[in-house]
């Protein structure tokens, strides 16, 4: 799993760890976060249990394990935050913070650990990083894609990390961290924004709420990370684009097997 | 790596699958259960029918089945008792082992990462090749954190951050509380299976006299004026439950006996 340092002050850091060549072919690739500040670290989308033991493993060279206080998820999705309970046996007393939509999803995936979940309420939140006296901000992104979801932006490193958007499906895992040809890292983006986005006006209100920010550096939990001129780009093309189902779903074939299997109902005992 | 983590899986599936097995014939014999109260009940209303000195002989025998349905009964809901006991066993056991899984994975990726270049080293049970893979497939020991030490004194200096060897250390300490958790609940897990396995016995002592007063019915039927089918009936259905709590009872044995096996593989660490 290759790993990163994205930004590095005296005593703030941001690191990413991603492009795990070990991963099954199965599971979608992910890029995890972490903020180490004045020895305080935060895991933002600490992924899913199949890859838990190669982000740790990554993540043993850079941080101390016990200096884990927070946790945030930007949504519910398994590949966000499956591992959890494996990170709380780890770190007990870590603070996590999710939607307020899905705090009790996410204690689905606690397997009997205790977990001090805190719900971030919809218009977004402070979130300190431990001790340090340095805080994240939950930023709203509902139904970008999921309906309690949210960015996170580190206003000392000017970092927004974005969750899904601007994700995208690299067809390998040597590809580079850094988007460097916008045009051509579109086609890897395209489909999935069509798809998991539902809605092209929740989209455009983020893109808003982002610009007003002005982040060097946007970093997907999907594919590769966009800063300076990309980062603009990037908002751009979200903005331009039109997203949810526009596809024909009708199924004649399925729609006459069941109608054939309601009329051939035995109601005899 | 992959297949070795697939592999894992599978054997707590094995266990998993075991137990829902063992605690659905459990139930079934509840079933089981309730039908030889019905037929004592049934005997005791066909003996009271028939004359008083006919009938006579048939009441100890209706009684003798009443009796059986009663034991059998508190041994059947022991049984099942048991059986929800060992699938909460199981349950956390199976979560033991997926954490230990995870943790000494990321032990043997951070040992393969440090030991590229020190060809050679070794800790105790463990050894440490490029490929992680590899020291997955041996087996952990219960002294691994003190022969990771040796090897954490093994290497020089810069090969290992102090953060990264003390992240390694935590691992190790957990995997082992992991590991002993794993052995006590495997321990406990078959210690309740063996309890299974005597509440079986008992089931077969009641499944045979219950056999044995169906025998002793149809040799009595015959001297019977009136009511003989519907004692015939009774002795036929008699034997009918007993041969269906045999045939379930050797199914819980073959189950119990496999869940063994597989906990034992686990307590001898051929199965992690």
């Amino acid at each position: 799993m290759k790993s990163k340092i994205l930004f590095e002050s005296q005593k703030h850091q941001w690191l990413v760890l991603g492009r795990d060549s070990e991963k099954q072919k199965e599971v979608v690739d992910t890029n995890e976060y972490v903020i180490l500040s004045d020895e305080n670290v935060m895991l933002l989308d600490p992924g899913g249990s199949e890859i838990f033991s190669q982000v740790l493993a990554a993540l043993c060279r850079h941080v101390d394990i016990e200096a884990i206080k927070v946790i945030v998820a930007s949504h519910q999705d398994p590949d966000i935050v499956s591992s959890l309970a494996m990170w709380l046996d780890l770190c007990p007393g870590v603070k996590v913070f999710c939607s307020r939509l899905w705090t009790g999803f996410i204690h689905h995936f606690g397997m009997g650990t205790a977990m001090e979940l805190i719900g971030i309420p919809d218009k977004g939140m402070e979130i300190p990083i431990g001790n340090s006296g340095n805080s994240i901000f939950a930023i709203p992104a509902h139904f970008c894609h999921s309906s309690g979801n949210f960015s996170f932006y580190d206003p000392i490193a000017e970092i927004l990390f974005s969750g899904d958007i601007g994700a995208a499906l690299l067809p390998t895992s040597d590809t580079d961290l850094f988007v460097e040809d916008f045009e051509s890292h579109i086609q890897y983006m395209e489909t999935f924004h069509l798809r998991w986005m539902p809605s092209s006006a929740a989209l455009r209100e983020w893109v808003q709420r982002v610009r007003n920010l002005r982040p060097v550096m946007i970093c997907p939990q999907h594919g590769a990370i966009f800063q300076g001129d990309n980062a603009e780009k990037l908002l751009d093309w979200l903005e331009s684009l039109e997203v949810g189902i526009h596809d024909d779903l009708s199924n004649p074939e399925l729609d006459q097997r069941m109608a054939q299997l309601r009329n051939n109902r035995d109601f005899s005992v | 790596m992959k297949n070795r983590h697939f592999q894992s899986d599978n054997s707590v599936g094995s266990i998993l699958k075991n137990c829902m097995n063992i605690l659905s014939v459990a139930r079934s014999f509840s079933s089981l259960s309730f039908e030889i109260s019905m037929l004592a009940k049934n005997g005791s209303v066909h003996a009271a029918r028939v004359n008083r000195n006919e009938g006579q002989s048939m009441v100890p025998l209706v009684d003798g089945l009443a009796e059986i349905s009663r034991d059998i009964g508190i041994e059947i809901e022991t049984l099942k008792s048991d059986c929800i006991l060992l699938s909460r066993k199981i349950s956390i056991c199976s979560i033991a082992i997926k954490r230990y899984y995870l943790y000494t994975r990321c032990l043997a990726i951070c040992i393969a990462s440090t030991s590229q270049g020190t060809e050679g080293s070794r800790v105790s049970g463990y050894p440490l090749n490029s490929d992680a893979d590899d020291s997955l497939n041996s087996e952990m020991t219960y002294d691994f954190v003190e022969s990771l030490s040796k090897w954490f004194d093994s290497l020089s200096p810069d090969q290992l951050d102090n953060h990264q060897k003390r992240n390694m250390e935590h691992l190790a300490l957990k995997s082992r509380f992991n590991r002993q958790q794993i052995e006590t609940l495997a321990g406990d897990s078959i210690q309740i299976i063996e309890n299974a396995t005597k509440r079986l016995t008992m089931i077969e002592r009641s499944r045979l006299t219950m056999s044995y007063i169906a025998s002793s019915i149809s040799i009595n039927t015959p001297n019977l004026k009136s009511s003989a089918d519907r004692f015939m009936d009774l002795v036929e259905n008699t034997l009918d439950l007993v041969h269906q709590i045999e045939k379930e009872q050797d199914e819980l044995v073959k189950q119990a006996q496999m869940g063994k096996v597989l906990l034992k593989k686990l307590l001898t660490r051929k199965g992690l």
